[in-house]
């Protein structure tokens, strides 16, 4: 840096020859600067210089010397002589002008140079300064990183579960989960056994990609936490294999999709249509969320009459979960309502409302609460409903699949009852199709099942016989003779019993017993015992159901209705199920068509038609389900020229314009039943006025 | 203890790491039993480093940051200690060097390997993994404790988890 300046070249010289003078050889020649000896050097040169380029100029007299310059003329004298010595340089009587080229400046003029001259006694601070011998970095970095944040999430302990048991294979399981349900020994385990057993050679590497049905975060979970605590749950299908569960069978890719969905709902409304599954994917669900450790304590409503079922399910799908069904005295039953350590209780309606009102002062607490066929609370003010909204709980969830038997506002009830809507509110219906995307997950048969076999309906129509017309025609002439004089005071209800009366006689006449509809029966029926068919036959009367049992003696029919005892009621399914010579089971709408699965029988006769398709589906779908092998063939009796043909036009009428309105998927999802309005309709009700008469029938419900 | 609660104590840490784009770094630590059931989850804030840090470290900035300041704080801060870890990332190997806990890292190429041409590949699940060069001890470790794991299992997925956690994390400003 300073080395490269002719001030710092002059001063190094200087101190070189300072320390050989002083004999400090050694000692690295230190650049100094001392104004002092700089000025006087200076001086010396400068005079020395005049002299060299002007000989003749002689100092004046008056210029001062500086003591210094006296040690000078040695040198000038010296440097005087070389012309004149050497006589090449001719006098030409011009003052001639020598140059020294040889001499290099080594101070810049500048303005302090007089002000050098001035010498020391001025009053010059001598300031050393020192001078880097090499250059250094100025700045200075480490590396350094700050502390990293960091955000962390533990899970809950899960339920622990009892081991599996070891000894089941897949050549060993049933596959099919209806009936009885498999046994123990049926069942299948998703996990090769063994296959987590230390040596074991691994299994063939499926190139194909796996299906992965991820649990996705609800919509409400707003914390970061709870939307972290869904999705880093494993894929539901390595889950359900990685746990050791056991199931009867492989879920389907829709059910692992619901299984997923409920897993992740505060409030959820299975809507699944009949037949799909919605028990299994309940449970398992269940299963998970206590595994996970989200819940502890659940309540499961159901009707009385599918107590049996699900306690037949839970052994089937998750014979791990102990489950405790209230039952017995008030005493009992209040001990199992507090008794801790029960994941699971099952209660039917009746007894939940009843128990309730017993525990109103300290009810018990549950993470879950699970209605089934949770149309049950569609009136939003019964005291089911009342009771069912009053259970403290985290979770609510509702099983139907059919959310809307009548009206829309029935959706109303089931949202209060998942608490997403505030309480006595009522949502219009572009409310209500906003509540469904996120809380009503509904598959169709026709959306999930595409390898189901075939369901084939066909309508019979049957001309009644001679005495059933005559019974019929006489019965409707008086009805409606009888209505008529009714005037303004008629209601609903007296059409109704007229309705019901013509009903029974188009099953059967019960005076002389004859029946159109038996005849045809006994004939399909000839049929399927010859073939080892299995059929169902669904009656809205006991009456009837008994008549035909009298009848049809000779096929050994079975008979399921809300007459039968229910301790009775699984060994008449399992005996339909197994025994070669009972291939009739008859039922009535009101029991049987709910909850059973029978999807071994192949012919489901409709020997009546129900006001509502939707229950009526029901009923069929206990055959046409999951596990179904063969066709379905649904028969429907419809005598002609009745008021039957009458009730299946306006139900069709209504299907279909439910069906453009909201797509084939979604046709049970809707009022199908019959209103006042269309009971009335299926007569040319008239209304003494005056002399002449008027039409008269209740008003349309609004749109 | 019987041998089933034995095996239900076996712990595997999934371990990743990841540049978001303007945000910087993050990474996640998954630590879940033998099935890939989560025990624990821990992920980092986005580390983003300044120009200085870009410059000086260069393309080393990323391994170093993944595989020393992330990994490291996450393994610290864990609550749940995992007996083994398991990374997708090869930079995360790195964290060996300032752990004392078996780290594998899973194999780019996922061909079938004869163990004897392989030093440092192995097999848990369905895939391949590697060890660090400096620590090939380690693969007989991770052969014996990984017995646990079930030989169908698809050890990617949990990584899959784990990166779409800190995305969401991300996302949340966590």
């Amino acid at each position: 840096m300073s080395d490269s300046s002719p001030v710092g070249e002059k001063l190094v010289d200087q101190s070189v020859a300072a320390a050989g003078s002083s004999g400090a050889t050694e000692a690295i020649p230190r650049p100094h600067f001392d104004p002092q000896q700089f000025a006087k050097q200076f001086v010396t040169e400068q005079l020395s210089a005049a002299k060299v380029t002007n000989p003749r100029r002689a100092v004046p007299a008056s210029e001062p010397v500086s003591p210094q310059a006296e040690t000078v003329p040695d040198v000038e004298e010296e440097k005087a002589e070389t012309p004149a010595s050497t006589g090449t340089t001719p006098d030409y009587g011009v003052d001639s002008v020598e140059v020294d080229l040889t001499f290099k400046p080594q101070i810049h003029i500048a303005g302090f140079n007089s002000a050098l001259q001035r010498g020391a006694s001025n009053g010059v601070q001598v300031v050393t300064v020192p001078l880097f011998s090499k250059g250094q970095p100025t700045t200075k970095w480490t590396p350094y990183w700050g502390k990293v944040q960091t955000f962390g999430l533990t899970f809950p302990e899960g339920f622990e579960f009892l081991a599996p048991k070891p000894e089941k294979t897949a050549s060993e399981g049933s596959g099919e989960g209806s009936g009885n349900g498999p046994s123990a020994a049926d069942l299948i385990a998703l996990l090769p056994p063994g296959a987590l057993d230390a040596g074991q050679a691994p299994p063939v590497e499926p190139e194909v990609p796996e299906k992965r049905t991820k649990v996705k975060p609800p919509k409400d979970a707003v914390t970061i936490e709870d939307r972290l605590f869904y999705l880093l749950q494993p894929p539901l299908e390595t889950w359900l294999k990685g746990q050791e569960l056991i199931m009867p069978f492989e879920p389907f890719p829709y059910q692992y999709e619901g299984i997923a969905w409920l897993f992740a709902q505060q409030a959820a409304l299975l809507a699944d249509e009949m037949g799909l599954g919605k028990t299994m994917q309940t449970i398992t669900a269940m299963r998970l969320l206590l595994r996970a450790g989200q819940v502890n304590r659940i309540l499961l409503v159901c009707p009385k009459p599918l107590i049996p079922n699900w306690q037949r399910e839970f052994k089937a799908w998750a014979e791990e979960l102990p489950i405790v069904t209230i039952e017995g005295d008030a005493t009992h039953r209040k001990l199992q309502w507090t008794m801790p350590g029960v994941p699971i209780l099952l209660a039917n309606y009746e007894v939940l409302v009843r128990d309730f009102e017993m525990l109103a002062d300290d009810p018990p607490k549950f993470d879950l609460l699970i209605l089934d066929e949770a149309q049950r609370i569609k009136n939003r003010g019964s005291r089911t409903a009342v009771t069912a909204r009053g259970i403290p709980r985290k979770r609510s969830w509702a099983l139907t699949g059919t959310p809307i038997e009548n009206r829309p506002e029935e959706m109303a009830s089931l949202y209060e009852f998942m608490e997403v809507i505030p309480e006595s509110s009522c949502p219009d219906l572009r409310q209500l199709q906003k509540l469904s995307k996120s809380y009503i997950l509904r598959r169709t048969k026709d959306l999930v099942m595409k390898d189901l076999p075939p369901r084939f309906d066909r309508d019979e129509i049957l001309e009644l016989a001679p005495a059933q017309k005559m019974a019929y025609e006489m019965a409707e002439k008086d009805g409606i003779i009888r209505l008529n004089e009714m005037g303004d005071s008629i209601s609903v209800q007296h059409v109704f019993e007229l309705v019901l009366r013509l009903k029974q006689i188009t099953n059967y006449e019960p005076v002389t017993g004859e029946s159109a509809k038996l005849e045809r029966l006994e004939a399909d029926m000839e049929e399927i015992a010859a073939s080892g068919g299995k059929a169902i036959l669904f009656s809205q009367w006991t009456k009837t159901i008994s008549f035909l049992e009298e009848k049809l003696a000779r096929f050994n029919p079975l008979v399921y209705h809300g007459g039968i005892p229910p301790k009775k009621r699984e060994p008449i399914l399992a005996e339909f199920k197994e025994a070669t010579d009972r291939p009739l089971l008859m039922m009535s709408y009101a029991t049987g068509a709910v909850g059973l699965n029978l999807q071994f029988a192949g012919y489901v006769f409709l020997f009546d038609r129900w006001w509502n398709p939707a229950v009526e589906d029901q009923a069929i779908n206990r055959a046409h389900r999951i596990g179904q092998k063969t066709q379905v063939i649904v028969t429907k009796f419809i005598s002609k020229d009745t008021i039957e043909e009458r009730i299946d036009r306006v139900l069709n009428e209504k299907r279909q314009i439910f069906a453009a309105v909201l797509g084939e998927g979604d046709n049970t999802n809707v009022s199908l039943s019959l209103n006042a309005s269309e009971i009335f309709g299926l007569f040319d009700m008239k209304a003494r006025h005056g002399k002449g008469t008027r039409s008269i029938a209740p008003l349309p419900p609004p749109a | 203890m019987s041998a089933t609660e034995k095996k239900d104590q076996f712990r595997l840490g999934f371990l990743t790491a990841m540049e978001v784009p303007e945000q910087g770094f993050v990474g996640g630590l998954l630590i879940t039993n033998r099935h890939g059931r989560p025990l624990e989850f821990q992920c980092t804030a986005p580390l983003k480093p300044n120009r200085t840090q870009e410059i000086l470290y260069g393309s080393t900035l990323g391994p170093y940051v993944m595989g020393e300041v992330i990994a490291r704080t996450l393994v610290e801060k864990v609550g749940v200690k995992p007996h083994l870890i398991l990374t997708e990332r090869v930079e995360i190997l790195e964290l060996r060097n300032h752990v004392a806990m078996p780290i594998g890292c899973l194999d780019a190429d996922q061909t079938e390997k004869v163990p004897s041409e392989t030093e440092s590949g192995f097999k848990i699940g369905r895939q391949w993994f590697r060890v660090h060069s400096g620590h090939t001890a380690d693969r007989g470790e991770l052969e014996t404790q990984t017995t646990q794991v079930p030989k169908d299992a698809d050890m990617r997925e949990p990584f899959e988890r784990v990166r779409e956690a800190l995305l969401e994390t991300v996302k949340s400003g966590k």
